[in-house]
């Protein structure tokens, strides 16, 4: 008795609390499943009977395009991201100039803004400037490449700073020029860090709310716009079926982005 | 005789504040193996960057094999660099890292295939071309540095501190190995080491650096048997250090009275006049150790056994003279030496020829 106080209770205790922690995790998420799967246009758990009739709402006209623009714009900003906020990671981890450590905060800064400022003032900037023209699409871009900033400079900085910067050298030693020990050892070993950065910045994109209300235009809106309009007016499964047709598309991007830049090990550590 | 492979000419470097290497020259002859020997922070791993080109120098000039480097990046200098940190590409295999510097020269497929062969054989790495370098122990990822350093056949090749993370058994093997692969490929190396042992295993010269400048280039024999400096006499293996005032000097030698009232004498100095403060150093192995009470001769003093170390293959005592200073001495563990025990008096020998002086530190 006294073996299992000392021993095997506290072992217990621990693996109950992981099961609770991932308990809280995941059964929302097989809530929305359950959900999506039931026949009956009102919300009941558990279900009464099963029916896929949801999923059809979702490939109609108005899901379809929300959630293609919604990509569109994730790919996009992802991509215009992971650039600039490569740029400013090797900058600040590669160069001592003045301004470093400010320009280091300021990549910073949007985590530490709400999001919802930074909407309301790329509004505000594009119409003192009178380029209203830029709602939409392009603003819309740059205001998602502010957001998911933080992301892709931490995550490439962290690539960098973790460079063992001989490995540069004896690139040069054996007569590679700059551009090739760039193509050949940098950027190579830069790679699970820029992927991290720009899935990660892809997730935050596709899930804004915040900056995207202001930089909308009507008749096309990125799909977390649609589903809070949907909502306004009624909750019914079809919200369930978005919710997973999404979900399995950002998951099996994330596994592509995940074989391609084998970033596990760079965001969990080494095995 | 030919030309020296590299010849350095009065290389300076000088950090905002601090001196790192000052005023070197040094030349290196063809095929040599010449090793810069010193503490840490005494700029041979500068002195080997700037060979390389990692560092440009503040003053003087670089020239390898005639030609002038000083201002040429490294990718456009004829040598290849084993690092401490062995520094391989860790996202390549075996094969690519080894061919990296064949592919940058454009060599051919065919050839390109033959040498990297070569390479990874010269170093008893064959069959681990699939390998990544994490899947390596040390000692192969030291190999494997040292394949992808000598397969371009460079002008000359530059090891820092290769050995220094390797357990001791590996170390001792990687020297033998590493010498005898540079005697056959003929290579003229420059090698930077803090360990003494492994300069004076492994070197034809060895150049002494202390404080950014070189204190003594010589063979390794000349440096442990006749060091220039006090510093290369301390750091260059074990020795004693007696302080005393000279008494007289001529040309026989200097009579040296140590602090304690003992005269000792020692090897002829024109340098050092009467009255100067000198330190006399002597080489534990060169003192020789008797019992009480045997003939006196030259420079053979009382002392007394103060305590006793068997250190495998020799036997250190450490003496005390009469004047109380402290001297070691070290004997061959065999069984016809005298083994005098702790507290017991004994003679000691130091041979006239092996005491040198230097000014007082």
């Amino acid at each position: 008795m006294r073996r299992f106080l000392k021993i095997q209770a506290p072992a217990l205790l621990f693996r109950a609390v992981v099961v609770l922690i991932y308990a809280f995790m995941f059964l929302p998420i097989a809530i929305v499943v359950l959900v999506s799967l039931n026949a009956e246009p009102y919300l009941t758990l558990p279900p009464e009977s099963f029916s896929l009739r949801w999923y059809r709402q979702v490939f109609t006209p108005t899901w379809l395009p929300p959630l293609r623009y919604s990509l569109v714009i994730a790919a996009a900003a992802a991509l215009g991201s992971g650039l600039l906020g490569g740029l400013g990671a090797f900058a600040i981890a590669r160069y001592k100039f003045p301004g470093r450590a400010a320009l280091q905060a300021f990549l910073m800064s949007p985590l530490s803004i709400p999001s919802i400022v930074t909407g309301v003032a790329i509004l505000q900037f594009a119409t003192m400037v009178n380029l209203q023209g830029m709602l939409g699409t392009p603003a819309l871009i740059v205001g998602h490449i502010v957001v998911t900033l933080p992301f892709t400079v931490r995550m490439i900085g962290i690539s960098l700073f973790n460079f063992d910067r001989s490995v540069e050298q004896a690139a040069a030693n054996l007569g590679a020029r700059p551009g090739q020990v760039l193509r050949h050892v940098t950027l190579p070993l830069m790679k699970p860090g820029i992927f991290a950065g720009m899935t990660f910045a892809f997730i935050v994109s596709f899930n804004n709310v915040p900056v995207s209300l202001f930089l909308v235009r009507p008749g096309a809106t990125t799909l977390p716009i649609e589903i809070l309009n949907f909502l306004q007016y009624r909750l019914d499964p079809t919200l369930a079926a978005v919710n997973m047709v999404s979900l399995v598309i950002v998951l099996a991007l994330v596994a592509i982005a995940e074989r391609a830049g084998g970033f596990t090990k760079f965001v969990y550590g080494r095995s | 005789m030919a030309a020296p492979d590299i010849v350095l000419r009065d290389v300076t470097k000088r950090y905002r504040d601090a001196l790192a290497v000052d005023d070197l020259s040094l030349e290196i002859e063809r095929g040599e193996f010449l090793t810069l020997l010193g503490p840490s922070g005494c700029g041979k791993t500068t002195t080997l960057n700037m060979i390389a080109g990692f560092i440009a120098p503040t003053a003087g000039t670089i020239t390898i094999k005639g030609q002038p480097v000083t201002d040429l990046p490294p990718f456009e200098r004829d040598t290849s660099m084993v690092f401490q940190s062995y520094a391989l590409f860790p996202h390549m295999t075996v094969f690519d890292n080894v061919a990296f510097g064949l592919r940058m020269r454009k060599v051919d497929r065919s050839e390109l295939r033959r040498r990297v062969g070569e390479a990874l054989e010269s170093v008893h790495l064959s069959g681990l071309e699939k390998r990544y370098p994490r899947e390596l122990s040390g000692g192969q990822q030291q190999r494997v540095a040292l394949a992808r350093a000598i397969v371009t056949r460079p002008a000359v090749l530059l090891l820092d501190e290769p050995l220094s993370n390797l357990d001791l058994k590996l170390r001792e093997a990687m020297r033998l190995e590493l010498k005898a692969l540079q005697r056959d490929l003929g290579i003229t190396s420059v090698y930077v080491t803090h360990d003494q042992d492994e300069a004076l295993a492994m070197s034809d010269r060895i150049a002494v650096m202390n404080r950014g400048r070189v204190e003594q280039v010589g063979k390794p024999e000349e440096v442990y048997d006749s060091p220039s400096t006090l510093f290369v006499a301390t750091f260059v293996g074990d020795i004693n250090l007696l302080r005393g005032t000279v008494e007289s000097s001529d040309d026989e030698g200097l009579a040296v009275r140590l602090a304690g009232g003992t005269l000792v004498r020692t090897r002829p100095d024109r340098e050092r006049q009467r009255g100067d403060a000198v330190t006399v150093a002597v080489r534990p192995e060169k003192c020789v150790l008797s019992v009480a009470g045997e003939t006196e001769g030259a420079n053979s003093l009382p002392a007394r056994v103060v305590d006793t170390l068997v250190a495998g293959a020799e036997i250190r005592y450490r003496l005390a003279l009469e004047g109380g200073e402290e001297l070691v001495v070290a004997a061959l563990n065999v069984d016809t030496s005298p083994r005098p025990s702790p507290g017991t008096g004994a003679r000691v020998t130091l041979p006239q020829a092996h005491c040198r002086t230097f000014p007082a530190a």
